[in-house]
């Protein structure tokens, strides 16, 4: 009896086990799924949990990836507005927005074939958004010129709605991975650089012997200037000497000719210092005592 | 007739059936039993299955029926041992959020093997970069850079990142190399590689941020490392650049030293220049006091007699100054026709240091009689 018990339990179990299998399905939170009634659409499940469904053959439930898929374009050459050949690889983050068209239209629902599929899309919306922009609008130190990031967007916005409608992929995202230029160009490219800093070197050469000759000039024009500072602050010192010095003259008014005296003798003196040769005649006192009598002037 | 043993047959051959019965019924029981050990055992293993060690540096999502059980942060299950149900009912996701992820560019940098890398001698250099094996950045003024770079992130938002993301790390090395282009498109190469390139990996960053976030990726970036140099066939240009570039900072440097030592000199020679005149005009003043003070003193003796005076002052001067000429030459007489003269020379001897014409070396002594001179 009790071994029957056991037995009823575990086939109980069993069959449980068997009924969810057969009535239920789970989807994944990183799953969206379609629900097909005989091989037609029936429903779309984009929560993840669980569900019933009528057992194999009549219903089915075919999941697919929910996640943002990374992809990546493939690196070839474009030409732009003004006929530069130019090189680019897009990047895109894409997920299956409607399951119930990318079930349709992508072969097994398989994430590599919509990627084939969403390779042509995104190579001809790069043709075509890149031809109407000039080389200059991907490279230029002028912002206003730059438009790196009006491209990207203006190819998303070429890709969207045909990703949407034709294979029920949505684009989270598209940027520019790579840009470069044809090997053939690159060369020529190098000439230039070399080219462009020959004029460096040569710019910042001259820069240097002019910054020395313009700190050098500058500070001449600042010595003379200190100097001829200096000079007239030394005339006004010795104008203001001179002044006092006057005041002082002033007492020689009490009697000039003596005051005149004594400065000859003081000037006489000062410019016969220096060994000098110097011519008498005997009226020179005292050397009018060597004169003859007849020849002693009277004073 | 009737043999005695015909009828103990059948009661020996029943307690051998019984036993055999008894034995296959005590070894079926004794097979249940064990069933029911094993099918207890793998109850345990079955519920044991479920249990999950959630490291330090990682954090955990549990899945009920595919869905996560919670929401945002709550959502995260701590470090240390979890149990769920087995699949399908329960499903513990790991998440490596405490540690930082790391990327690497792929598109900027010319090609090479991880030997070559790790040597540092690079591949042999080619006249042209083959865009299949080489990476470079187009500069905004149309020059070519390679750029090495290496983004650091952590996960911000574990549930967006581990369950919205096929392969989330590769979308942020794909916003790496984006950002690259970006911050190079619109920077001059010399900016780039020499002297802005600080300013080079914050746009670089700043535009990864940016689009990290229109991404929603659930990260958050921690540091960019960018090594940036221009390409190996125009090195040996750019070295020239910067030879140039040290040698016009040598030579301001050298010209402003130059500059400052002149100036300094100016300075030096413009107060000699002030000092000298103070010293003059206190010389001048003090030289003009004492002649007054000479011509005040001298006064009262030249009033008291002029002529004698005059002729004494004279001649004693003359007398003095003498002294110091080489050659005295004094023409003795003069008729017209012929002259005489008479030349004494006195000394060739080097002269004595010049006197100062002081007042006190001809005045009187203090307190002298005016007449007396």
């Amino acid at each position: 009896m009790k071994t029957n018990r056991l037995g009823m339990i575990i086939g109980f179990l069993l069959l449980l086990i068997f009924g969810v299998m057969l009535f239920m399905y789970q989807v994944r939170v990183t799953e969206v799924a379609v629900k097909t009634r005989f091989g037609k659409v029936v429903d779309t499940i984009v929560d993840p949990g669980v569900g019933f469904k009528m057992p194999w053959p009549i219903e089915r439930i075919q999941r697919f990836d929910r996640r943002v898929q990374s992809f990546q374009d493939k690196f070839d050459e474009t030409l732009t507005q003004d006929g530069r050949n130019l090189m680019v690889m897009l990047y895109l983050g894409w997920s299956i927005e409607k399951p119930a068209i990318f079930r349709d239209r992508i072969q097994d629902g398989s994430i590599t074939e919509a990627e084939r599929n969403l390779m042509s899309i995104v190579r001809s919306a790069k043709l075509e958004v890149v031809g109407q922009y000039p080389f200059s609008a991907f490279i230029n130190t002028d912002e206003a010129k730059l438009k790196f990031t009006e491209i990207e967007g203006k190819i998303l916005a070429v890709i969207q709605p045909q990703a949407t409608s034709t294979y029920g992929i949505k684009i989270h995202f598209l940027g520019i991975k790579r840009l470069q230029l044809p090997p053939a160009i690159t060369d020529k490219v190098f000439e230039r650089m070399k080219a462009e800093r020959m004029k460096l070197v040569q710019t910042y050469t001259s820069e240097g012997q002019a910054a020395a000759t313009r700190i050098g000039t500058e500070a001449d024009r600042d010595r003379a200037e200190k100097l001829a500072a200096a000079e007239t602050e030394a005339k006004r010192i010795m104008g203001e000497a001179d002044a006092a010095a006057s005041a002082s003259y002033e007492v020689f008014q009490q009697e000039p000719e003596l005051a005149i005296f004594l400065l000859k003798l003081q000037a006489l003196e000062a410019s016969l210092q220096d060994r000098a040769t110097l011519f008498l005649d005997t009226t020179t006192s005292p050397f009018d005592i060597l004169a003859r009598p007849e020849a002693k002037p009277t004073k | 007739m009737n043999d005695p043993h015909d009828h103990k047959h059948p009661a020996v051959q029943k307690p051998t059936e019984d036993a055999e019965t008894q034995a296959l019924s005590e070894a079926l029981a004794s097979s249940f039993k064990l069933v029911k050990v094993i099918m207890i055992l793998l109850v345990f293993v079955f519920l044991g299955s479920g249990i999950r060690e959630v490291g330090s540096h990682e954090r955990a999502i549990k899945l009920q029926f595919g869905k996560a059980v919670g929401s945002g942060d709550g959502a995260l299950l701590d470090p240390g041992w979890h149990w769920a149900w087995p699949f399908p009912i329960n499903e513990i996701v790991k998440i490596p959020i405490g540690q930082v992820q790391e990327v690497k560019s792929t598109v900027a940098f010319y090609g090479q093997t991880k030997e070559q890398e790790l040597t540092g001698v690079g591949p042999v250099m080619m006249p042209t970069l083959d865009p299949r094996v080489d990476g470079y950045l187009l500069a905004g003024d149309g020059n070519i850079m390679h750029s090495r770079a290496t983004m650091r992130y952590r996960i911000s938002d574990p549930v967006r990142y581990a369950f919205y993301f096929q392969n989330a790390s590769n979308v942020v090395q794909d916003t790496l190399d984006n950002s690259l282009n970006w911050a190079a498109a619109r920077y001059v190469v010399d900016d780039a590689v020499r002297k802005d390139v600080t300013g080079f990996k914050d746009e670089v960053r700043r535009h990864a941020t940016e689009t990290l976030l229109a991404e929603n990726l659930g990260v958050s970036i921690e540091n960019i490392e960018i090594d940036s140099i221009p390409p190996r066939q125009v090195k040996s240009a750019f070295d020239e650049v910067t030879g140039a570039e040290n040698t016009r900072s040598k030579t301001i440097s050298e010209a402003q030293a130059n500059a400052n030592g002149a100036l300094a000199r100016a300075v030096g020679e413009a107060d000699a220049i002030i000092n000298n005149a103070r010293a003059n005009a206190t010389s001048q003043l003090a030289t003009v006091a004492a002649e007054a003070q000479y011509f005040k003193d001298q006064l009262k003796y030249y009033q008291a007699n002029p002529e004698l005076y005059t002729a004494r002052l004279k001649a004693e001067r003359i007398g003095r100054i003498m002294e110091n000429v080489r050659t005295k030459v004094i023409q003795i007489e003069n008729d017209g026709s012929t002259r005489k003269e008479l030349r004494l020379q006195v000394s060739r001897e080097p002269p004595k240091p010049a006197t100062t014409s002081t007042p006190s070396a001809s005045a009187p002594p203090a307190g002298a009689n005016p007449a007396q001179y």
